[in-house]
């Protein structure tokens, strides 16, 4: 974003408060701004859509969907995501396998590809993830402006982790030539499958304006 | 923005008017830090001062851009339904997939929920996220522009993450390297529409905010009660 883009606000009246203090909320949908003391979910005069001054329960429910995504992230990886049966054998493949087979006998620009999307970055969210529940459970006052940052980058990146779900659908779908050679899906994709989705939404449940709440009267 | 202020207040008696439009304010999502809603100029967006999220951006798009742009996602968006993606070739045997079919394999192999989650994300996220944006245009450009609009946007809102046609196609070419060893490939209608799919629909999304949605609808409530007056 480039320096021009930003527009700086006159510092009179409301401006540099944030909206849980002055009452304020500006609807996601249509823009109006409604005042409200509730913590709890009012509907905008306007559209009806829900606002929140604060999620309810943010933090729980992202942690819980956080759990959920950790555990079944060590089948992902551990389970065959597909079997590929052929005239000379069985193989099973893992997501790691996968990488590996793609870098050896594909292009290695799109094994890096499959990498990033199915290795780092699923790593990535549930690291960062657990960084921004613990920091913001702490009401920590480090870095709020690149904690904001990483959590925009892995609410962007972390849908394409569906990538080797997609994979394993079209080779399964095409390779089905009877005895010569058949691909089935395995129970790491499933596995895998579940932990994007999940952490999907524990991001989605995750209140990004708890970062910027710090630790009042010390 | 008080649209319909003075009536809903009756229905939400909970939620008071805020401030005189005359003094903008806007609350960012992201950070919760209230900032003046100042005019920009074209093409340009206003960013919160604190966290740098987009609070809103003056583009100019029209909203028969936006139809034209829908129109063509929906046609693309069949073609990529009816055709098939990929073709392979063994020994004289040819096996072909379209996208639902693709999913259905999933399903008889025993991966019923896999095979839900790839119907949900591929065919049944982006159909409802085009139809939708279809009919709010329709609407504005042709229809009743008093009509609610608040429940389609939100629809809207919620079914971006979960329409993932670009990652397929991402999936595809990663199974077309996979498979170009096996057997002779044959590239499909479909696999070029889901291509040019991902940038109509990028478009669209860059240019249905909220924001122009609310524009076009006031501009076009404003056209049809001035021509109102002018033929009474
Ligand atoms: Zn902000």
């Amino acid at each position: 974003m480039s320096e021009q883009e930003y527009r700086h606000i006159p510092a009179t009246g409301l401006a540099g408060q944030t909206g849980a203090s002055a009452g304020l909320i500006t609807c996601d949908i249509c823009e109006a701004l409604c005042c409200t003391h509730d913590e709890a979910a009012t509907h905008c005069p306007i559209c009806g859509a829900t606002l929140h001054l604060r999620h309810k329960d943010s933090l729980t429910k992202s942690l819980a969907y956080l759990v959920a995504a950790t555990i079944l992230y060590i089948p992902a990886n551990l389970l065959p995501v597909m079997q590929t049966n052929t005239i000379f054998g069985t193989q099973d493949d893992t997501i790691m396998s996968g990488v590996l087979v793609l870098m050896y006998t594909g292009s290695w620009p799109l094994a890096l590809l499959v990498f990033f999307a199915s290795i780092v970055v699923p790593l990535l969210k549930l690291f960062s993830i657990s960084l921004l529940l613990y920091t913001c459970s702490k009401k920590s006052t480090w870095n709020p402006l690149q904690r904001t940052q990483l959590f925009r980058m892995i609410e962007a990146v972390g849908r394409w982790s569906m990538l080797d779900v997609y994979v394993v659908t079209v080779l399964v779908a095409l390779v089905q030539f009877k005895s010569l050679a058949a691909i089935h899906p395995g129970g790491g994709a499933l596995a895998f499958g579940a932990v994007v989705v999940l952490t999907m939404l524990s991001a989605q449940s995750f209140d990004s304006r708890l970062i910027w709440v710090a630790k009042t009267h010390e | 923005m008080p649209y319909f202020l003075d009536f809903y207040l009756t229905l939400h008696h909970n939620v008071k008017p805020a401030i005189k439009p005359a003094h903008h304010f806007i609350v960012c999502h992201e950070c919760d830090l209230v900032c003046a809603d100042v005019p920009v100029a074209t093409g340009e967006a206003a960013s919160c001062p604190r966290c740098r999220a987009i609070l809103y951006r003056n583009g100019t798009a029209s909203v028969d851009v936006a139809l034209a742009l829908a129109i063509t996602s929906v046609i693309l968006l069949l073609l990529l339904n009816c055709f098939p993606l990929l073709s392979l070739k063994v020994q004289q045997v040819t096996r072909d997939t379209t996208l639902f079919h693709a999913a259905l394999a999933m399903w008889d192999d025993g991966m019923h929920i896999l095979s839900l989650l790839v119907i949900i994300t591929t065919m049944l996220a982006p159909t409802l996220q085009i139809s939708v944006a279809v009919y709010l245009l329709y609407v504005i450009r042709f229809g009743d522009a008093g009509l609610a609009l608040g429940a389609p946007l939100r629809a809207l809102q919620t079914l971006r993450p979960w329409s993932m046609v670009e990652i397929f196609m991402l999936g595809l070419l990663v199974s077309l390297v996979k498979l170009q060893h096996m057997a002779d490939i044959v590239i499909g209608p479909a696999l070029w529409s889901c291509a040019s799919l991902i940038f109509f629909t990028a478009a669209l999304t860059s240019v249905l905010t909220p924001r122009n949605i609310w524009l076009w609808a006031n501009a076009a409530k404003a056209s049809k009660a001035a021509t109102g007056v002018s033929h009474v």
